[in-house]
């Protein structure tokens, strides 16, 4: 079952990344895009990541594939094809290798496991400590990190207004 | 119907990353390039993600890791977009390879 889940969120993760990079419609590679993120989404559940699950939903599905639709709207090129670079078959040479490199690597590496990596399947219940949990770690252990994330949002948010203020 | 390995997911993160590559070199569009800059990141997010599943389990490092990651990339695409759409009022274009402030 969750082998099954996971391939088809897997296939529509992929689809949704093509969808993006070939799409001729800008408008439609932020759909694919959206379909990416929320596949990943559904990934984190198959990893027992229910917490990043909802915030991928929350932040990317919610708020930034939004913000990007907005973008397209306002730039007002929908109907303009979203074009390649002449050089755009050196991009993907390079996208292509990568991949090929990254994939000799995990074929070839081997992972120090706690047991086997094929007899450990994701979802075997409790499995990610009962009695840990992301918001214990995130108040005490990575409080500093958590705070700077804070300044950093708040940095963010007063950069892009001061940089969008009509002039 | 056997498990899914550890090599799954990574195959998985390898492929949203490449793809994510080419768009960033391949398009002249800029908001198309932000979105692949999301794609690579989400790659990573789900290797990072898988590696905590499988290897160490008990430790949600990978969790840590991709929540300031999530973090990062909203600021980068506010701040991203910002920049975009003044450049937008200013040039009327969203071409990369119109932008040439700097020439």
């Amino acid at each position: 079952m969750v082998t099954l889940a996971f391939f088809f969120l897997a296939t529509t993760a992929l689809i949704g990344a093509f969808a993006v990079v070939t799409a001729r419609n800008i408008f439609y590679a932020a759909l694919g895009l959206l379909v990416s993120l929320a596949a990943v989404a559904g990934i984190y559940v198959t990893l027992d990541a229910d917490f990043l699950a909802l915030a991928q939903f929350l932040i990317y599905v919610g708020g930034i594939a939004v913000l990007i639709v907005f973008a397209v709207m306002m730039t007002a090129q929908i109907n303009r094809a979203s074009r390649s670079h002449r050089l755009w078959p050196l991009g993907l040479l390079t996208g292509a290798v990568t991949l090929a490199g990254l994939a000799y690597v995990l074929a070839n590496a081997q992972w120090e496991h706690q047991g086997r990596a094929d007899t450990i399947s994701p979802m075997v219940g409790d499995a990610a400590s009962p009695g840990l949990h992301l918001p214990d770690l995130l108040f005490s252990v990575y409080l500093l990190p958590f705070e700077l994330a804070g300044v950093l949002l708040l940095v963010a948010t007063i950069g892009a207004l001061v940089i969008a203020r009509e002039r | 119907m056997a498990a899914i390995a550890l090599e799954h997911y990574l195959l998985l993160s390898a492929g949203l990353f490449a793809v994510g590559l080419f768009g960033v070199l391949a398009k002249r569009n800029v908001i198309v390039v932000l979105m692949s800059i999301e794609l690579m990141l989400n790659g990573v997010n789900v290797a990072l993600v898988a590696f905590s599943r499988y290897t160490a389990p008990n430790e949600l490092s990978g969790h840590i890791f991709a929540i300031f990651i999530i973090t990062v990339a909203a600021a980068e695409v506010a701040i991203g977009l910002a920049i975009l759409l003044t450049i937008f009022a200013r040039r009327n274009t969203v071409d990369a390879a119109e932008i040439n402030l700097l020439k």
